[in-house]
């Protein structure tokens, strides 16, 4: 079952990378749980902003829901949005769900990024708990570990009726050798009939420097502008 | 995808409506049946999971809410995420989910509400804010379209800040009604532009089983009130 897993994911892996050469942008969702349901999703996106696109899907299995829904900017890299899930059986449910965006060219080099996460509990004498030995959150671009939250032992409960939530935030830098992907997975337990969001984002920062230069072009736009106006007037 | 709606499958599917608003939007508002709009899935504990998403021109919405009803009582919780796809204007949403209750209870009932929301900015640069709008509180249980209980009051605000950040809160409260023949979780809030929020609200809805409840739930209240008053005071002492 996990080769077939395996191969059903590189093969909606190399279809990414065919929907990245189209105008059409392609994310990946892949799903598996303890009840024994795997699936790899293509995911189309839809152009919402100048470079915003904007993925969706839903999932309904006879024990659960899951819905992804993503903001990203493939020629900025950045990636946001989040996961609902419901746990509708009667048993706890162990969940790994990765959500995987195309990048545009990015030239190898050193990095500085920033992320956060947030996990919102919902039901009654609910439990959401990271699996053993994992982060419930990972971040990667291009197959590179960018970095881990929520991290295990990680629990979240409700007593009785009621709502929770956490929030963690993470940045660092790194020397990146490039890639093409940026991916974000949870791994998870949830309990019976409760339902869980976990919200967040993750994006490139550009360093000082560049945010300096940034300043001085909008800084000079700006004297332009108002030359303009004086000159006109 | 499950495509019959809930009043002609039975009964005993619990009949949903979505109201929602988004102020930079003028084809809303929007009324819809979530069985004729997403998928929906039977729970094991009888309720019913109805999970979808809409998009327009300046926002993005994506629900997963469970609901259930019968004589023991009525239950509504609701996941939502909300994104503001205006890259330039704060913008106003409201949401506000109906489920009818087809065994009003004959005496008066408990209401037991809580909500988790958090705050996300989807930018490296600035910050995300979420706020009330007006004098609406930004979570509210309701009975007949009437506020029984609400949560975070205005002026209420939540900010995420730096880059790619967030902030979480949560409140809860309880509250009694008289019988009612639907109940309803309402949303309202204003969203910084290019931001996202996400939050879980969960509503229980059940009869008072005697005079003696009314009393425990004064005691609780009480109970709470002296709690609270307590902690500032342990703080003052702290070192």
């Amino acid at each position: 079952m996990t080769c077939t897993r395996l191969t059903r994911f590189a093969l909606a892996l190399s279809m990414l990378a065919a929907g990245t050469a189209s105008a059409e942008t392609y994310g990946l969702l892949d799903i598996s749980s303890s009840t024994g349901f795997f699936d790899t999703i293509n995911v189309a996106g839809i152009d919402v902003t100048e470079d915003g696109v904007l993925f969706s899907h839903q999932v309904a299995d006879d024990d659960f829901t899951v819905a992804a829904n993503y903001l990203g900017e493939p020629s900025n890299g950045v990636l946001g949005g989040s996961l609902q899930v419901a746990n509708a059986s009667a048993n706890d449910i162990e969940f790994v769900i990765g959500f995987v965006m195309p990048l545009d060219d990015f030239e190898p080099g050193f990095v500085n990024w920033a992320a956060s996460v947030t996990a919102a509990l919902t039901g009654i004498d609910g439990t959401v708990r990271s699996l053993a030995g994992e982060p419930i959150w990972a971040a990667s671009v291009g197959g590179t570990l960018l970095g881990t939250m929520l991290l295990d032992p990680f629990e979240l409960t409700t007593t009785g009726l009621g709502t929770t939530a956490a929030e963690e935030w993470l940045s660092g830098s790194l020397d990146w050798n490039g890639g093409d992907t940026m991916t974000i997975r949870y791994a998870f337990s949830l309990s019976a009939g409760d339902s869980v969001v976990f919200g967040g984002a993750l994006g490139f920062v550009p360093a000082p420097g560049a945010v300096a230069l940034l300043g001085l072009a909008v800084i000079t736009g700006h004297r332009r502008r108002r030359r303009t106006t004086g000159s006109a007037a | 995808m499950l495509l019959a709606s809930p009043a002609i499958a039975g009964a005993d599917e619990p009949v949903l409506n979505m109201d929602w608003l988004a102020s930079g939007d003028p084809s809303t508002p929007i009324s819809f049946n979530p069985a004729d709009v997403g998928d929906h899935v039977p729970g094991d504990d009888g309720s019913t999971i109805f999970t979808g998403s809409l998009l327009g021109d300046t926002w993005d919405l994506a629900w997963t809410t469970r609901a259930r009803s019968d004589a023991s009582g009525s239950y509504l919780d609701g996941v939502l995420s909300i994104i503001n796809l205006s890259t330039t204007d704060d913008q106003s949403f409201s949401l506000e989910t109906t489920l009818d209750v087809p065994n009003p209870f004959g005496d008066t009932a408990l209401f037991d509400l809580a909500a988790s929301i958090a705050v996300t900015n989807l930018q490296w640069t600035g910050g995300a804010s979420l706020g009330t709008t007006g004098d609406a509180p930004i979570i509210e249980g309701r009975a007949d379209s009437a506020t029984i209980a609400s949560l975070f009051e205005p002026a209420y605000a939540l900010e995420a800040l730096g880059p790619f950040g967030s902030a979480v809160d949560s409140a809860a409260m309880q509250a009694l009604a008289d019988p009612m023949a639907t109940i309803g979780l309402l949303t309202s809030f204003t969203l910084s532009p290019g931001d996202l929020v996400t939050m879980t609200y969960v509503l229980e809805v059940s009869p008072v089983p005697a005079p003696g409840a009314i009393a425990l739930l004064l005691l609780a209240a009480a109970s709470g009130r002296t709690r609270r008053r307590r902690a500032p005071a342990q703080d003052e002492n702290a070192p």
